[in-house]
């Protein structure tokens, strides 16, 4: 006889009392446990907090030692994020922080950081190492508004101005999961995806903070006289997604293996274009389409 | 250009042929660029090293079923547009 397994009964918003100068909290689908230096008060600003969730529910994990240390003694660092992964670890780079990673385990991570004091909290860490742990396990970074949809997310892409927050707007009856960027990334039982903060300021009650199963990634655009959708070929679905993902510096091989990932996401999740219309209802347009997604259950 | 430029693909792109169709990206630029099937034969035709392009009007009229008057100025042009945007290289004639 074997006992019984059920489903695991949580809280979900209650997150691990932590201990002194230890923050466990998931950012973009990675469960991050920093330890910050006794001298350096660090907290996650509003903004990430909004966006994350509890510890539980990250697929990629990273341990995180933040040191603090004089602007001066950083150099020069680049205002964009850069990295290199090598031998299986990378250094990451961007305003004001420095940060040397390296992979244990599949999707698993040790870094030690280093902040210069002015920084008040660890949301630039968290995007920058997010975004270069989301790469190194196959994902990528998307700028996307999304709601939560039957179980699923639903992202919308496109350049600014497009109309993403307006389509996530449009759903009334759905959560709101992502506002401005998301991260997407395979695991074993498919894609994946959860939301990061950035963007401009813009209310969005009861977001998300979940890792949720990918339904669809849609490129949104006016709608001339009846909303639709139109699923994309997979020459279209690498353009649609190229065009909003959040890219570093690549040399050819790179260019070539982000090709492949984007091929990838494009045959296995459903990738098309929304043509919204000002004040109509988007979800029942939104269901039959996600309904064909391999995430739908 | 014309039909004895010597022609080669650029250095520093990345292509994938995607459902028949060649994916370009040119990596300075960023540009994405899609191409036909007559355009990815070509591009394809490329890989193996520079090409005059009176070779590749050959290689064209013998594929597809096209006037070589036709075929040739359609690729002139297809490489001239190629060569724009820096997916493809012109190789210098050596002294």
């Amino acid at each position: 006889m074997h006992p019984e397994t059920s489903p695991e009964i949580a809280i979900p918003t209650a997150l691990p009392r932590a201990e002194p100068g230890v923050h466990r909290f998931v950012f973009g689908g990675v469960a991050f446990e920093v330890s910050t230096a006794p001298a350096l008060r660090w907290e996650l600003s509003g903004d990430h907090r909004r966006f994350g969730a509890p510890f539980d529910e990250g697929p990629v994990a990273a341990s995180v030692r933040v040191a603090a240390t004089s602007m001066s003694a950083l150099g020069h660092t680049p205002r964009e994020v850069i990295y290199a992964w090598a031998d299986g670890a990378a250094r990451v780079r961007t305003n004001g922080l420095q940060v040397d990673v390296r992979e244990l385990a599949p999707r698993s991570f040790a870094a030690s950081a280093l902040v210069g004091q002015q920084l008040g909290d660890c949301g630039s860490l968290c995007t920058a190492l997010a975004g270069a742990l989301v790469d190194r396990v196959g994902g990528l970074v998307l700028h996307a508004s999304g709601i939560e949809l039957a179980g699923g997310a639903v992202l919308f892409v496109g350049p600014s101005g497009a109309g993403k927050t307006t389509a996530a707007n449009h759903c009334a009856g759905a959560q709101a999961f992502a506002r401005d960027r998301a991260a997407v990334y395979p695991t074993a039982a498919g894609w994946f995806t959860a939301p990061m903060a950035g963007g401009d300021e813009i209310e969005l009650p009861d977001s998300g903070r979940r890792v949720l199963p990918l339904h669809a990634i849609l490129r949104v655009e006016r709608a001339g006289a009846v909303g639709r959708i139109d699923g994309c070929d997979p020459v279209g679905a690498v353009r649609v997604l190229r065009e909003s993902a959040q890219l570093g510096a690549r040399d050819r091989d790179g260019e070539g293996a982000l090709l492949d990932r984007l091929l990838a996401i494009a045959t296995q999740t459903q990738v098309g274009i929304v043509h919204t219309r000002l004040g109509e209802p988007l979800v029942p347009t939104l269901l039959p389409f996600v309904r064909r997604s391999p995430a739908w259950t | 250009m014309d039909l004895s430029t010597r022609v080669r693909q650029a250095g520093r792109v990345a292509a994938r042929v995607i459902d028949g169709k060649a994916v370009i990206v040119v990596i300075d630029t960023q540009g994405l660029h899609t191409l036909n099937e007559v355009g990815t034969f070509v591009w394809e035709r490329m890989r193996s090293g520079p090409h005059e392009a009176a070779t590749l009007v050959d290689a064209v009229t013998e594929e597809f079923e096209v006037a070589p008057e036709v075929a040739s100025r359609d690729v002139v042009e297809f490489l001239e547009r190629m060569t724009t945007v820096g997916a493809v290289e012109v190789e210098e004639a050596s002294p």
